[in-house]
């Protein structure tokens, strides 16, 4: 069985949000469901797992540059216009989520 | 004598697997300037993926919903999202499988031009947005 970082790695997906229903199963719980992701995807794309919180990070302002300059030309090619702050998130979550600690 | 409970398996004599990861796709309906899509097309699409790794899977049209895109100054988009699920054995969820439905769902979001498409498995939302795969 795979782990969620490692379904979250073969998707490529940029978020993972733990969704807290009783039952999933049925068409209720199906509806149910719609109705919880419907709400996820009305919210901002930075929260991650769920529990998102904020930290202040110091960069020297050659390296904030080039990361606004990155997120301007949206890396990857992602449709998704990114900020500066989306995309340093994004490096650290991913650095973190590999990481064998 | 108590009867011995029966195994619904045997008494139906089902041959295929029982899968216990729900996993769930859900595919929109229009794209990112709300204009329509070709849903069925990728329903289809989706329902072959998840088919042919996981042996199975169905679609479930829903009401309706909305999808808030936040590049675009909160503009909602209502939504009329086909839901497609199949139940996946454990052996059968592998990187190689995702791997697999992630290349369906990247060529969607790329030619469909969506926000981001979204996954559930086993009650975690999976939100994806680089749509770079083949």
């Amino acid at each position: 069985m795979l782990r969620p970082d490692e379904i979250q790695q073969a998707l490529h997906a940029s978020r993972v949000v733990d969704l807290e229903m009783a039952d999933l199963h049925g068409p209720l719980g199906l509806e149910h469901l719609a109705a919880v992701v419907k709400d996820l995807q009305t919210q901002p794309q930075s929260s991650v797992n769920g529990r998102s919180e904020a930290i202040t990070i110091t960069l020297r302002s050659g390296t904030r540059q080039k990361l606004e300059r990155m997120a301007t030309t949206q890396v990857g090619g992602s449709s998704n216009h990114l900020t500066a702050a989306d995309l340093a998130a994004a490096i650290v979550e991913r650095f973190v989520t590999s990481a064998a600690v | 004598m108590m009867p011995l409970p029966a195994d619904p398996q045997d008494v139906f004599r089902s041959t295929l697997p029982v899968g216990s990861s729900l996993v769930v796709v859900f595919v929109p309906s229009k794209n990112r300037d709300g204009m329509p899509i070709e849903q069925d097309r990728w329903v289809d699409e989706v329902l072959q993926t998840l088919g042919r790794q996981f042996r199975g899977a169905t679609a479930y049209p829903r009401g309706r919903g909305v999808w808030r895109d936040d590049s675009r100054g909160g503009e909602l988009l209502m939504e009329e999202p086909v839901i497609v699920f199949t139940y996946a054995a454990s052996a059968d969820l592998t990187k190689a499988a995702l791997t697999a439905l992630y290349a369906t769902l990247s060529r969607m979001g790329r030619d469909t031009n969506q926000g981001e498409i979204g996954v559930v498995i086993d009650a975690r939302y999976y939100g994806i947005t680089d749509y770079t795969g083949a």
